[in-house]
């Protein structure tokens, strides 16, 4: 069949090229591109605020925006670098694996979840933050704890990473409750909104830019026990070992200085949060000796 | 390119599964709206062709309509703002209580744009015959209805159905839209396996050559049927 045969030949030159992209490979070109011109990419996201956003001026900012800012200087001061020039590039869930891999982002300052699965492919800095799952519902519906969801509408991004915690979680505690998809953030918050559904299980270091985003953010609770550990970094493509241990370095004096902490409650103070026992485990633990 | 490559995610547990499952929600997308665009296309397009002014309008301002808004604009439509548009408790029941919410409300988004360019189909393959055989029918005695449902109609669909290929595919493709409301088609497992893994190439490729199998697996079943017409 004349169909089969085209299909196996797209799938061939797929294949092929990808093999051919594969061996092409530097060790330290982030290092080397920083001595020879100065200047790095720094990925950033748009809409997760107070991590990493899109401030009134349409400038990056926010927790992730200013670590790597920090960092990035360190290194300069390290490497006797006359200036560095800072290249800002969005970067969305979509493509913020492909543009670390690929080399178009040199170090990607958002909230991205440290797992082996994906430090398989790229390499991640020490933790940054650490997100759990909570449930966010409107006040009005009643739900304080496990026990209201009984016959509840629970939405969830189902290709996201928290569906496998809300999994175990119905299984665990035997949670009487029907599923709904919803595609990102922002679908979620109107199916609680309108009632579609009644809460959304996510990552709560989420909730912080629903909550500003929303109409009514009185009407809104964040509810539930945390469950699930996920520990945030900013990735580093593969093959920058001197790279990854500047940064390494940097960060471990960050956290040990307390300037880490200065800039966590810069940017989450204000919505009441602190630097949790996770978190300063972390830090702790990153924090090697000179 | 610091990318590792590792196919094995196509099969290993659990992200071959996803992708199954993704493959069955866009085979059930895409007959889904289908379906609806066959229901609502075909007696668009003859109304297109009757006799009647006022059938005429209704079926000219139904394509003008639906083919101009851009499909993803009607899809969030339908699924965000219709339900609320509702009397309170037909409202709730569409958003918490119908069956295949995200499903059902793809194939009708979907399947109403498709008609529109269905409709745009028969109405054309009815005119093309009709300029030809109408006054023979005509002249056979045959009353002007009858001219219509006996010889109009029949051949007329007969040419629609080579055209009626490309709408399936359209509907096909449309079918990754539905993501954004929460179906976990192919293209929603993609990027499912690519947030897990970071494995997207790999996840991207095989949804591309799946969907090429679907699309030349259509074209296939249409090219027997319009011989089968024939």
């Amino acid at each position: 069949m004349g169909g089969l045969g085209r299909v196996i030949w797209v799938a061939g030159v797929v294949v092929a090229g990808g093999v051919v992209a594969a061996q092409a490979q530097t060790v330290d070109a982030i290092t080397k591109k920083l001595r020879e011109t100065g200047s790095i990419t720094m990925g950033y996201r748009e809409t997760i605020p107070p991590t990493s956003f899109l401030d009134e001026s349409g400038k990056p900012a926010g927790y992730s925006v200013d670590m790597c800012h920090s960092i990035l200087e360190a290194i300069r001061v390290q490497m006797k670098l006359p200036a560095l020039k800072i290249t800002n590039v969005p970067v969305t869930l979509q493509t913020r694996e492909a543009l670390v891999a690929n080399g178009t982002v040199d170090i990607e300052c958002g909230g991205t979840v440290n797992t082996f699965a994906r430090s398989h492919q790229v390499d991640f800095t020490p933790v940054t933050y650490v997100a759990s799952n909570q449930f966010l519902a409107l006040k009005a519906t009643g739900i304080k704890d496990l026990k209201d969801l009984d016959g509840k509408i629970i939405a969830i991004a189902g290709s996201g990473s928290s569906v496998k915690d809300l999994d175990d979680l119905i299984a665990r505690e035997k949670l009487n409750v029907k599923l709904l998809n919803v595609d990102d953030h922002a679908a979620a918050l109107i199916a609680i909104e309108s009632r579609r559904a009644d809460a959304y299980f996510s990552d709560n270091s989420a909730f912080y830019g629903l909550v500003k985003q929303s109409r009514h953010p009185e009407a809104l609770a964040i509810v539930g026990p945390e469950i699930g550990y996920a520990p945030q970094g900013f990735m580093i493509p593969k093959n920058n070992p001197e790279f990854l241990w500047m940064v390494d370095h940097q960060m471990a004096k960050m956290f040990e200085s307390g300037e880490a902490e200065k800039i966590y409650m810069k940017w989450f103070g204000p919505y009441g949060g602190s630097v949790g026992p996770k978190l300063r485990a972390a830090w702790e633990t990153a924090s090697f000796p000179e | 390119m610091n990318y590792r490559w590792d196919w094995s995610v196509l099969w290993r547990e659990p992200y071959g599964g996803w992708l199954l499952s993704g493959l069955g929600w866009t085979l059930a997308v895409t007959l889904g709206s289908f379906v609806v665009a066959l229901a609502v296309g075909l007696p668009m397009g003859i109304a297109g062709r009757l006799p009647s002014r006022a059938t005429r309008a209704v079926a000219s301002v139904y394509v003008g309509l639906f083919r101009s808004v851009p499909p993803l604009v009607q899809l969030f439509l339908w699924y965000f703002v219709i339900p609320d548009l509702l009397p309170d408790a037909a409202g709730m029941w569409v958003k918490r209580d119908m069956p295949y919410p995200e499903l059902t409300t793809a194939s009708v988004a979907i399947g109403l744009f498709a008609a529109a360019r269905v409709a745009e189909q028969v109405r054309a393959g009815l005119l093309a015959v009709e300029q030809r055989l109408l006054p023979v029918a005509l002249a056979s005695g045959l009353r002007p209805l009858q001219a219509f449902r006996l010889i109009l109609l029949p051949l007329g669909l007969r040419r629609v159905i080579g055209p009626l290929t490309g709408e399936a595919l359209v509907t096909m493709k449309l079918s990754s839209l539905s993501l954004a409301i929460g179906v976990l088609e192919l293209t929603a497992q993609s990027r499912h396996i690519e947030n897990e893994t970071f494995q997207g190439f790999e996840a991207f490729t095989a949804a591309t050559i799946l969907y090429l199998v679907i699309g030349l697996g259509l074209t296939a079943v249409m090219g027997v049927i319009a011989r089968r017409a024939r």
